[in-house]
């Protein structure tokens, strides 16, 4: 059988896209097949309410890797990135810290709580800026094993090894530190104020099946800081469009490369032959034959659910079953027919341009990831908002707006069965809503139409396994070489010709488009030259 | 280096190191605060007849080997056949679930027992010397193989409670495991990075002295006398002498200056370097790390008298762990601590010795020494004597729940809160492994980079206690390879 295509990639989300990009950019014939109708996976803008666009599943950009929005000249495909500039805390207390990018305003705004924290603020984030800087190319270069020492991988080990000791002692100690600390034990190590701590803290929780307090989430808090858009630090930005036009950017440039995407094309399994990837067949029955085939769906659903146990040896299929996911967010889109206001700072102003968080104290975040540990939906949920229509009229009708809120926690695994979110999801959008209405009384009334979206949803729809955003949890244990699967080499499954090329594999989650990229120039055996 | 050396304490790690240094020739004086030598070792005779086996009750992390590095068979030190506790290894051993895990630590553990038993891996290699020494310990490592190195490191960095769980660990079992690991600890079975825990207890733990520790400690103080070694107790050292920009001695409480060319403190780091310093000897960033230094201390300490053994399965028990049958009530437990409550159902780690030597009660009596898990040095309400009863009634109440009548036959208890260990044995944040051992403080973290190699900014000035490299436990250690820092020193 002569094969019309050099690979076919599952799942048309940003990885999936930016895999074929680089393959088709390097001269390969391309295919790509999504189950739905529309391309992006959870990178998508939905209309579910005439006029009011929603980010539905991810709703900032800041991650996505500087040199792939060059190499793929997303700009000239459509892609403008709006910087999101200021994040702005309520308190139950009717106080409020308002952060930005200006160092005087914040340091002022931190004076309320602590005169101390202020002055200490400025050095915090230099201090993660570096560090996030020495990190980077451990996530813009695929990880080394250290029980490898192939001969061919000892030089890439050794600019690693020569990487990491050219930081020096203190930043070593401090990236060591940052990987294995809570977020609270390392902020409380610079803060003493728990309103300047909880909002900080949060942003080591996102996506996690984690507390603020477990060890381990510090890293994600690092994560957060090397948000990059234009090479500045700290900087959250909103798609024109919302997250989905990331995706229509990315698809413009692999079809401009010569990618051919296929919308409405369930797969049903993985074509094998002597062990070895050979295409796909389509739930319809087509047959696919290719060369290789790139999964940008997550590991365990490519290997059990499209090549099947049968064909796998018992370890495999152990190690699958044990790669953790345990979904842990949720999220409510809102359409609303007026901006809300906050009671701890009513008005239109910076403060809904940014970031919107509900962190009020350190045991209440805490208390929310313990009833999430018992199977429940947090009570009083940490929430991140947006309010995209501020930033990007397009989104909304004029004069009204769209809310995206990110909550936590909110387990797929409820003590009564994943299913039952089935029952409870209004519940969890009643909750949400009725603890944000302490913050913005009035709130409730002015909603036009919500969509709740539950770890159960995040699964059934958009194919997140167990509605885990990052496609596996991204815990120490389940990050860099060790992801998916220890002794699983760079991409590579154990079916030959298989590869991986989504957030489940190194280095992860969130719309960076490197795991996508970095598959592709292993695929091409490192031809392509890096960032 | 010769010369006079000062050994702030007489626990196990300031005895081990005494000795060390004594046996290379100095002239070394012990300082100890409390009446009698031990430290958290020392046995404690809390009711006429009854002695519990030391505050810490498992020595059966003190090396054969180092016991003979330092001379201690002729002290009369001898060797049980099995640890005091029911050793982790061989609760997982005992099982087929955990056989497969049982042998997984076989194979690790002595690529792990040569991590913890030489200085922490330098951050930064100066000289080839360090370069040789990282290289050996890399090849240690890869000598495991592929396959063993890999599921190392991502066992290192694993919540316990889903490493037992992968492998179906009967509820009450891993409970055990994980508790046993844990207890003293802010970590909970969901905490990632526990189930380091439990692998490096397992790894380091062996054979225990007959006796338990306070036989050790009467082997350490005899060999002390041979060598020389002047032990004073009953004299708290108050500070520490910098004359020059090095140390001078150290003076204590009751007025004695007592001049040394280098200090040796296995007292706490916080309390090492923030109360025992003048004010501004470390430099603000060391200072910084120093009060950074987490020990939230969450374990408190039970002795009772006990007219008839505690029992087991009808027969009475050597040890026991007892808590709310599952991972799920050890989190909940945990759980309870972080919000600076007592959990509802603490976790218990009983050892009762006189079930298999005698000489810890009176004939026919016996002694359980508990281990009381979550219970955090920092309770909303304070601890004061209220509270402390309410711990006992909640010890008393779950062991009745085990053994239906025990209460009766409880004739003493002696109750340690968290603020008891603290204010009675000088543990800040009643610390029992003098800071948190998440790996964020192992390593070359503990207690800071530029502290974990033993030395201080302070020259002679040395610590050696469990704030050190490897960390706590009765294993004497961390007090060897301070002693070892102090040799090296010129001076």
């Amino acid at each position: 059988m002569s094969e019309r295509w050099d690979a076919v990639v599952v799942g048309a989300g940003h990885n999936g896209l930016t895999c074929a990009a680089y393959l088709a950019r390097a001269g390969m014939r391309v295919l790509v097949v999504e189950r739905r109708e529309m391309v992006g996976g959870a990178t998508v803008t939905e209309e579910h309410y005439p006029g009011f666009r929603y980010s539905a599943c991810s709703y900032v950009v800041s991650l996505l890797r500087p040199w792939i929005m060059r190499d793929l000249e997303l700009p000239r495909h459509g892609l403008q990135i709006l910087p999101l500039e200021t994040t702005f805390t309520p308190f139950p207390d009717g106080r409020h810290l308002l952060r930005d990018a200006d160092p005087e305003r914040t340091r002022r705004q931190i004076e309320k709580f602590s005169r101390v924290d202020a002055e200490i603020y400025p050095e915090f984030g230099q201090t993660m800026a570096e560090l996030g800087r020495l990190v980077k190319p451990l996530i813009d270069a695929p990880a080394p094993d250290p029980a490898r020492l192939a001969p061919a991988r000892l030089a890439e080990m050794g600019t690693m090894a020569k990487h990491l000791l050219d930081c020096g002692g203190d930043w070593l100690a401090g990236l060591y530190k940052m990987s294995t600390a809570s977020a609270v034990d390392l902020l409380s190590e610079w803060f003493e104020c728990e309103q300047v701590i909880a909002p900080m803290a949060v942003s080591g929780i996102i996506g996690t099946f984690l507390g603020v307090r477990s060890p381990g989430t510090a890293y994600v808090l690092l994560h957060h800081y090397m948000g990059e858009i234009d090479g500045s630090f700290r900087a959250w930005g909103l798609a024109r469009g919302g997250t989905g036009s990331v995706a229509e950017a990315l698809a413009a440039s692999a079809r401009e490369l010569g990618a051919e995407i296929r919308t409405g094309a369930p797969v049903e399994r993985v074509l094998l032959r002597n062990g070895r990837a050979r295409g796909l067949v389509l739930e319809c029955g087509e047959e696919i034959a290719a060369r290789r085939v790139i999964s940008a769906t997550d590991p365990r659903r490519t290997l059990l659910g499209m090549v099947g146990e049968e064909h796998l040896d018992e370890e495999t299929v152990g190690a699958l079953s044990r790669f953790r996911f345990r979904g842990s967010s949720g999220k409510v889109n809102l359409a609303l027919d007026a901006l809300p206001e906050f009671r701890a700072l009513p008005g239109d102003g910076p403060h809904l341009r940014g970031d919107i968080t509900i962190a009020p104290d350190i045991d209440t975040l805490e208390r929310a990831y313990d009833d999430a540990k018992r199977g429940r939906y947090s009570r009083t949920p940490f929430m991140d908002i947006v309010i995209p229509s501020l930033t990007d009229p397009s989104v909304a009708p004029p004069g009204k707006h769209v809310m995206s809120i990110f909550v936590q926690y909110a387990p797929y695994h409820l003590a009564e069965g994943p299913e039952d979110w089935v029952n409870q999801r209004e519940a969890f959008g009643d909750t949400v809503l009725e603890t944000l209405e302490e913050y913005a009384p009035g709130l409730r009334d002015r909603v036009l139409h919500r969509q709740v979206l539950t770890p159960w949803d995040l699964e059934r729809t958009y194919g997140l396994t167990e509605g885990n955003i990052f496609h596996g949890e991204l815990s120490l244990e389940q990050l860099a070489f060790l992801r998916p699967i220890p002794g699983w080499s760079r991409y590579r499954t154990p079916v030959r010709a298989l590869w991986l090329c989504a957030s489940g594999a190194h280095p992860g989650g969130g719309i960076m488009g490197a795991p996508g990229a970095l598959c592709a120039r292993e695929i091409l055996g490192g031809l392509e030259t890096g960032p | 280096m010769s010369g006079r050396a000062v050994v702030v304490g007489a626990g196990v790690n300031g005895l081990v190191a005494a000795v060390r240094l004594a046996r290379s020739g100095m002239a070394v004086h012990v300082v100890e605060a409390r009446e009698r030598p031990g430290g958290l070792a020392a046995a404690v005779e809390f009711a006429p007849g009854y002695r519990a086996p030391g505050i810490l009750h498992d020595a059966s992390g003190f090396r054969p080997a180092l016991a003979r590095a330092l001379g201690l068979a002729s002290c009369g030190l001898a060797w049980a056949e099995r640890p005091a506790v029911g050793g982790l290894r061989e609760l997982l051993a005992g099982d087929e679930t955990t056989r497969g895990l049982a042998r997984f630590v076989d194979r690790v553990a002595p690529a792990l027992r040569r991590l913890l038993d030489r200085p922490p891996p330098p951050l930064q290699p100066s000289g080839l010397g360090e370069l040789w020494g990282l290289a050996t310990q890399g090849l240690v490592l890869r000598r495991l193989g592929a396959r063993d190195l890999r599921e190392l490191l991502r066992v290192l960095a694993m919540p316990a409670g889903d490493w037992l769980g992968d492998l179906g660990v009967e509820a009450g079992r891993a409970e055990g495991l994980a508790g046993s690991a844990l207890v003293g600890s802010f970590h909970g079975p969901r905490s990632p990075g526990s189930a380091a825990f439990l692998l490096l207890r397992a790894a380091a733990e062996g054979r225990a002295p007959v006796g338990g520790a306070p036989a050790l400690v009467e082997a350490l103080l005899r060999r002390c006398g041979e060598l020389g070694v002047e032990v004073s107790t009953g004299h708290r050292v108050a500070a520490v002498l910098v004359e020059g920009g090095r140390v001078a001695g150290v003076a204590t409480a009751d007025g004695d200056r007592l001049a040394a060319d280098a200090v040796l403190a296995t007292c706490d780091p916080r309390h090492a370097l923030l109360t025992l310093l003048p004010g501004g000897s470390l430099g603000i960033e060391t200072t910084r790390r120093v009060e950074g230094w987490r020990c939230r201390g969450t374990a408190a300490k039970v002795h009772l008298a006990l007219a008839r053994p505690l029992r087991d399965a009808g027969e009475p028990a050597p040890s026991v762990r007892l808590g709310g049958g599952s991972l799920e009530a050890l989190e909940r437990a945990f759980d309870a601590a972080k919000y600076g409550e007592m959990s509802e159902e603490p976790f218990l780690e009983v050892v009762q010795p006189s079930v298999r030597e005698p000489g810890w009660a009176p004939e026919g009596r016996h002694v359980a020494s508990v281990l009381v898990g979550w219970a955090p040095r920092a309770l909303r309400e304070g601890w004061d004597a209220a509270a402390g009863e309410r711990l006992l009634e909640r010890v008393l109440d779950r062991l009745e729940r085990h053994d239906p009548g025990i209460r009766d036959g409880v004739v003493a208890a002696d109750v340690w809160t968290p603020r008891d260990l603290e204010e009675r044995l000088g543990l800040t944040g009643g610390h029992l492994r003098h800071g948190e051992e998440g790996l964020d403080q192992l390593l070359f973290m503990r207690p800071a980079p530029e502290l974990a190699r033993y030395a201080t900014p302070v020259p002679g000035y040395f610590l050696g206690g469990s704030g050190s490299h490897p960390g706590g436990g009765i294993t004497g250690v961390p007090g060897w390879l301070a002693a070892g820092a102090v040799l090296r020193y010129e001076g």
